[in-house]
């Protein structure tokens, strides 16, 4: 077992020790948990230490055969456990080992059912960072399907009054988008050809293996390889390449069959697209987001936030672009339109939120708008804007929930309204969340800012780089940053400055005290990365933007 | 063959032990040492040994050896969860085992038979006791009237069933598959009417076994009059022979004309599932809801049999795997009814409100076994799917493929209800951590649940044996 | 002329519908043409001339019926004799063995219904 599957499998140990655990010691739980997180954690930055960043493509590979399916007359299926990591996804497998771990410390008052909470809770980390590491596409559906289930759980079980309603349409949601991305994978399944394997039925032999996969390659666009010789591969990395399609299958490149009006790809395309579409979530499949936020519990909100929405668009950019690229260019303006529509509609949204929660929810699926955007613009400062934007908006709102999770213990309300002049009561805490707010909005010398503008570049660019999109789709998402000025200056002013005031007087007052020491431990670290990445944003643009600009590349050649 | 005499005689052993006022436990131990080990014999002995019986009546070939054992080891697991059942009724314990027997007997000729003689006694065989064990608890009126529909219905299909065979016999001359089979094959173009008729009447006898749309009326009656332990032996063992026969008989016998058959079972598929799955949304009692939640998975099942196309060992794969997922994720969901209406009289969703709470194991055991029926991975359920959908994407059938989908989506919304019940729910009383589950039971769940998942992931175990 | 047409059977139709037709007609006009004199006595079902005695359709013991249905199944096996009979020479040993072990399942079912007691009265 090679450090990639460590990193994935490490809770599977964490739960076994849980569950044998007896229920008197319920307090180690927590620990176990912690530990846990920390190792992966560890073991993320080891990674990191390994990554050679001056090569743009897969890394570490640890690649298996897993499930071979013999169809007999029609040639193999053959699924690999295959994991690696790249550009596109290493900086998201550090932020998710780190998140986890505050998010381990933010669950620590949790007393209710606490042996479930943790077995669900590690579970999730295994299936998030088994997301973001398999390059089999069957791999990486089990992972992204099998998130919901603890995750409906984590809502459904912990929650707030409503949590059956937004746990049941949180799953269904998803989980219709999954279907959608499994019909696109049932088709994927019989397009295309592993070479090396069907090279290996074929008993060929080459010199080199780059010789024999272009034998391969060639024999197969002159159709000279018997079909019960084919190796039919959800490989990721060779479903993107061209010459590995079965010439006459639907999804081949040249084929011309037309299905309601759309070619078969278009359709494959916009299946991907509408399934990772209602995980990031982006208009017009966004609903379950502001319920499933609402009715979650701190640290729940936390992860969803700040990962569970990163796999929806890391898997756009894994899955959809890099198999299908010629469709990317082809709905280029599509995925900007909603992109754009998901960052102004939702910023309004935001915007008349009395509810704090929500308005962060909104504020959420805004910023989710603008990595939408820079996928779609498909250059290399817009993707690597957008894996950067995912990082930083992960720090950003995971801190952001924590800080709506300060007020929400202290006197279980959340509404605006209910609170003014915190900032005479609070003072750490008022200037923590002034600071997660700017850096929210995008103000120069946080994360925020790198990302977004990064983003907005490539796609004013793209208009002559690749001429997916217009500069337009630009100058709209621009003013959705004002948007988000607006209602966080406003938020600011109705809740921590003035003369002090809270709904329940007395009573809440005593209650509202400033951050407890666990609270300041999980903050402190997260304010302090959003500054660090604002002011030193190659730290990550070293990781990400070697492979970005490939993806890009490979993108306008297709 | 053995297994077929050893059950026979072991169903007679427990029929007159019930005279002697033998102990119960003992006669069950007997039983399950008994299937169990002819399931081992079957399995070692006749596999890639195809064996043939009675002038070529029963021809135990790969494909009836891997039914026979799936069927005797749910009958195993299923005798061995058998305790509740047996605790309500005072009286004629051991008969009911030898009737449960006897069933299996006929199962084994269903899924082995090579002459159309033998499908129609396997299926009486299988279906007299069964007539009497749904109405096994006589003193509750709905056990009565669903033994009552089930013995009318079953006896009017038997009707058509022969009525089917007795035209094939006059056009054909024969009652043996392969002669039928080569019948077809020399008069593929030009089939005489009175061949369709039969054979649609075949087809109709078969769906009305395995409830399939638009012969499935009787299952949710049945289903929730019988006691659970039966209604568990029926949605899993009774559907694996039925399937079974279904597919051996069209699959093999009918392949040559499949053309005039293949559109009535893509309609038939689409209707089970659709009918299947929406009408257990409206459901508020559990065993009425695995009712049609069991139709609409007869409807992807049927689906397999459209891959006439495709090659043999993808196909009996595909339904052998789906059988198998089916029936084990099947079989822990009732373990965990079963242990539940052993405190609470009831069956209705609401009796399993707080389960999770209070008994945590049967918690995990409903939740795996519902995230494997529903379809979700990493369980067997999800692969099973998977399979059926592939391959209906190839042999292009992709409507189906959709309408399957979508379906499977609302099947998430009625068994999540379950598992909302078992897990967000407060309970109403106390009683359900009562619940005091023999260490025998812990261990065969818990080993269920795990084949589930190792199924799940390591899906060539079953797979690829053809 | 050896053709075969569903018109050629037409005479056998409308020999079918005279005889149909004589029938229906005769019962009608019978009916409607002959005096009705009803009385008690007249309209009251006849028994071999003695008088009738409450209803037929009396409850009567389940017993007969259990005696009855287990009358058929032993008696309906004998059809299996005849074959054998017939075919005693042929079959041999073989056949012999085969009816004696349908002969012993047989009696293990009489067996379980006597020690039952399902052909006790009382």
């Amino acid at each position: 077992m090679d450090i990639l599957s460590l990193l994935v499998f490490a809770p599977l140990l964490a739960i076994f020790f849980i569950l044998i655990l007896p229920h008197n010691q319920s307090n180690f739980y927590k620990n176990i948990t912690l530990v846990s997180t920390s190792i992966q954690f560890l073991l993320s930055l080891i990674v990191i230490n390994r990554f050679d960043f001056s090569y743009p493509k897969i890394q570490l590979v640890e690649k298996f055969d897993w499930i071979t399916i013999n169809m007999q007359s029609l040639g193999y299926l053959s699924i690999d456990y295959y994991l690696g990591v790249d550009g596109l996804n290493l900086a998201l497998v550090v932020l998710s080992t780190f998140i986890f771990m505050i998010g381990v410390v933010a669950s620590w008052n949790v007393k209710e059912n606490a042996k479930a909470y943790f077995c669900l809770y590690l579970l999730l980390t295994a299936s998030v960072i088994g997301c973001f590491l398999a390059l089999d596409l069957f791999l990486f559906f089990l992972f992204f399907e099998f998130m919901l289930l603890p995750m409906y759980f984590l809502i459904g079980m912990w929650g707030g009054p409503r949590r059956e309603y937004a746990a049941i349409k949180f799953f269904l949601y998803t989980l219709a988008g999954s279907i959608f991305i499994l019909i696109a994978m049932i088709g994927l399944s019989i397009s295309a050809i592993e070479p090396l394997e069907t090279a290996e039925q074929m008993n060929l032999t080459g010199e080199t293996s780059a010789d024999l996969i272009a034998n391969v390659q060639n024999q197969l666009q002159l159709q000279k390889i018997p079909k019960k010789a084919l190796v039919h591969t959800l490989d990721i990395l060779q479903l993107s390449d061209k010459s590995n399609y079965i010439k006459g299958t639907w999804l081949s490149w040249d084929n011309e069959t037309v299905l309601w009006g759309l070619s078969a790809r278009a359709i494959v395309f916009l299946l991907l697209l509408i399934g990772f579409l209602v995980k990031v979530p982006s208009f017009p499949v966004h609903t379950w987001l502001p319920d499933a936020h609402v009715e979650a519990s701190t640290p729940i909100s936390v992860i969803l936030a700040s990962l569970l929405l990163k796999t929806g668009s890391y898997g756009l950019l894994r899955v959809a672009y890099t198999i299908l690229p010629d469709q990317a260019i082809e709905f280029g303006w599509l995925v900007a339109t909603l992109g754009v529509i998901s960052i102004i509609y939702a910023a309004y949204n935001a915007l008349a939120m009395n509810d704090l929660k929500k308005m962060i929810a909104y504020s959420s699926i805004s910023h989710m708008g603008f990595v939408v955007l820079g996928i779609a613009a498909a250059t290399a400062e817009s993707i690597s804007g957008a894996v950067f934007q995912m990082v930083s908006h992960g720090i950003i709102s995971a801190a952001l929930f924590l800080l709506v999770g300060v007020v929400y213990d202290r006197t279980h309300n959340r509404n605006i309204d209910s609170y003014r002049g915190l900032a005479s009561k609070m003072p750490i805490y008022t200037t923590l969340t002034v600071i997660t707010f700017f850096a929210s909005l995008g103000l120069p010398g946080f994360s925020g800012f790198i990302g977004e503008v990064l983003i907005l570049l490539g796609a004013f660019a793209a208009h002559s780089h690749n001429g997916i999109i217009s500069s337009w789709f630009a100058v709209g998402a621009t003013f959705g940053i004002l948007l988000s000025a607006a209602y966080y200056l406003w938020t600011l002013q109705r809740m921590f400055f003035g003369k002090f005031w809270v709904k329940n007087g007395s009573l809440w007052s005593k209650k509202l005290t400033d951050l407890t020491f666990q609270e300041r431990i999980i903050l402190f670290p997260l304010v302090f990365l959003m500054i660090l990445f604002g002011l030193f944003p190659h730290l990550i643009l070293n990781i990400v933007s070697p492979t970005c600009a490939l993806l890009a590349d490979f993108i306008i050649n297709r | 063959m053995v297994a077929l005499i050893s059950l026979s005689i072991l169903g007679v052993f427990s029929m007159i032990a019930g005279l002697f006022n033998v102990n119960t436990k003992a006669v069950l131990t007997i039983s399950i040492v008994t299937i169990l080990g002819v399931l081992g014999f079957t399995a070692g002995f006749h596999w890639n040994n195809d064996y043939s019986r009675f002038y070529d009546m029963l021809n135990f070939d790969n494909y009836a050896v891997a039914f026979t054992c799936a069927i005797l080891g749910s009958t195993a697991i299923l005798l061995l969860f058998s305790e509740h059942f047996f605790s309500n009724i005072k009286q004629y314990i051991t008969e009911y085992y030898s009737l449960i027997i006897f069933s299996v007997v006929g199962m084994i000729a269903m899924v082995a038979f090579d002459n159309l003689a033998m499908l129609f006694l396997g299926i009486e065989i299988m279906s007299v006791p069964l007539y009497i064990l749904v109405g096994s608890q006589k003193k509750n009126l709905l056990s009565n009237e669903s033994s009552l529909k089930y013995f009318l219905m079953g006896a009017f299909t038997t009707g058509i069933l022969l009525m089917g065979i007795t035209l094939i016999y006059g056009e054909t001359g024969s009652f043996d598959l392969s002669t039928i089979q080569s019948y077809f094959q020399e008069n593929a173009t030009d089939s005489s009417p009175i061949l369709l008729v039969g054979l649609f009447f075949l087809l109709a006898a078969m769906a009305f076994k395995v409830s399939a749309a638009p012969f499935h009326f009787w299952t949710p009656d049945v289903y929730q009059g019988s006691p659970t332990f039966i209604t568990a032996f029926m949605s899993t063992v009774v559907k694996i022979a039925g399937f079974g026969a279904f597919f051996r008989l069209f699959y093999i016998c009918f392949a040559p004309i499949s053309e005039v058959w293949t559109t009535a079972i893509w309609v038939m598929a689409a209707l089970t599932i659709t009918i299947g799955s929406i009408t257990a949304v409206f459901q508020n009692d559990i065993k009425r809801l695995l009712a049609y939640s069991s139709i609409s998975h007869a409807g992807y099942m049927l689906i397999s049999l459209l891959m006439v196309k495709n090659v043999e060992s993808e196909a009996f794969g595909a339904i052998f795997y789906y059988v198998i997922s089916y029936s084990i994720s099947s079989i822990a969901l009732f373990s965990v009814i079963m242990a539940v209406q052993k405190v609470k009289d009831s069956s209705s969703i609401d009796a399993f409100k707080g389960l999770a709470k209070a008994n945590p194991l049967l918690g995990i055991i409903a939740a795996v076994s519902i995230a494997s029926l529903a379809g979700l991975p990493p369980t067997a359920g999800f692969l099973a799917k998977f399979y059926i959908l592939k391959s209906t994407v190839e042999s292009g059938y992709v409507w189906l493929a959709l309408i399957a989908v979508t379906n499977a989506i609302i099947g998430i919304f009625y068994y999540f209800k379950v598992l909302i019940a078992i897990y967000f729910k407060e309970a109403e009383d106390q009683s359900l951590s009562l619940i005091a589950s023999s260490l025998a039971y812990k261990i065969v769940a818990v080993l269920l649940v795990i084949g589930i998942l190792v199924l799940g992931i390591f899906p060539d175990l079953v797979y690829s044996i053809f | 002329m050896e053709t075969n047409l569903p018109v050629d059977y037409l005479p056998i139709l409308i020999q079918f519908f005279v005889a149909a037709g004589f029938v229906v007609t005769t019962m009608v006009l019978t009916h409607l043409v002959g005096p009705k004199r009803d009385s008690k006595n007249k309209l009251e079902s006849f028994e071999c001339g003695i008088e009738s005695v409450g209803n037929a359709r009396n409850p009567f013991s389940i017993k007969y019926f259990l005696t009855a249905i287990l009358f058929v199944l032993f008696d309906v096996e004998v059809i299996f004799m005849y074959p054998w009979a017939v075919n005693f020479r042929e079959l041999g040993i073989f056949g012999f063995v085969e009816m004696l072990i349908f002969m012993t399942f047989l009696l293990v079912g009489f067996f379980y219904v006597i020690k039952r007691k399902a052909l006790d009265w009382e």
